[in-house]
């Protein structure tokens, strides 16, 4: 449960579970942030598949999540962070059904619509760090 | 997993689904839909907080399973926030048939099961997948004269010869032990 002033915070992926905890502190920071249902869905879902890459390719992570606000708007921002093989290519990691494992290869590019920016910093054999925000509307 | 229909399972999906999860979830509905006979099964994904490209892929290779036996699956319970997020990941589900709530999909499952009684008038010889009980000339409560072509359920072969003994000619072909 995020409570009313908390306005940041971290969350260890290690394990499927570790993914439906971070899906779930997403969810209530972003409902308490006023996010529409919409938007609760969108944010959550592009978290799901962000913690489940840290998880799958990076072998464990870190999901750090905060609150922005810049004059009127708020917004949110999640950072995922692993120590894993790191993307020797981002660009092709973006296309529509690449993938180096067994997925669809649709979850980078379609956290990537779901939310209103995506940055991906990647070393390869150092890891992957992929941060996307989103306002509330 | 509960039969909803003589011919329809209806299959409620609750939580998140991991792999061992939807394996758990496709074992157990493949195995109703033989044990009822249905050809049309209801996966409802209301009670599914989050779905993302895994969770879908898990449900795709679950939807293939089930026609494979000849069945189809109907998804239910797809919400509006939920539409658009599938359609931002990317995701197509346009070969599958979706509705907004479990009730929409009852209807198409009704629908699915009149176009499969429509059939039964028809020439389909081959008993359809779900063996017909009695004779499928789409006559029931008359006389019936199909004994030679259709009427190879009741246990004699299509062509009249073999498998027992063809019912006599004041038999009526009435629509008793229907099973889909």
């Amino acid at each position: 449960m995020v409570m009313q002033d908390e306005r940041e915070g971290e969350v260890p992926i290690n394990s499927e579970g570790d993914i439906v905890s971070a899906r779930k502190i997403v969810r209530d920071a972003t409902m308490a942030m006023g996010f529409s249902v919409t938007d609760v869905t969108r944010v959550v879902t592009a978290a799901s598949e962000l913690a489940r890459n840290a998880f799958h390719y990076g072998g464990s992570g870190v999901m750090y999540w905060r609150m922005i606000n810049a004059s009127n708007d708020v917004g949110i921002e999640l950072t995922f962070q692993d120590n894993g093989p790191g993307i020797p290519d981002i660009e092709q990691a973006m296309e529509a059904g690449y993938t180096t494992g067994r997925g669809l290869g649709l979850g980078l590019p379609g956290a990537k619509r779901l939310m209103d920016d995506m940055k991906i910093e990647s070393q390869v054999g150092q890891g992957t760090k992929v941060t996307v925000m989103k306002w509330r509307r | 997993m509960v039969q909803v229909w003589d011919g329809v399972v209806a299959a409620p999906l609750i939580g998140t689904l991991d792999n061992r999860r939807t394996e758990q979830f496709m074992e157990c509905l493949l195995q109703r839909i033989v044990e009822t006979n249905s050809p049309v099964a209801l996966v409802d994904i209301t009670g599914v907080p989050t779905f993302d490209t895994q969770t879908a892929q898990h449900l795709v290779e679950t939807i293939t399973a089930v026609r494979m036996l000849g069945a189809q699956v109907v998804l239910t319970g797809v919400r509006p926030a939920l539409a658009q997020t599938l359609v931002h990941l990317g995701i197509d589900l346009s070969n599958i048939v979706t509705r907004a709530s479990l009730s929409a999909g009852v209807r198409v499952a009704m629908e699915i099961l009149d176009l499969l009684r429509a059939d039964r008038g028809g020439d389909r010889a081959d008993g359809g997948a779900y063996g017909w009980t009695h004779c499928r000339g789409g006559h029931a409560g008359q006389r019936c004269h199909h004994g030679d072509a259709a009427g190879f359920d009741l246990g004699w072969g299509p062509d009249g010869v073999g498998r027992g003994s063809r019912p006599a000619d004041d038999e009526w072909c009435a629509p008793r032990g229907r099973q889909w």
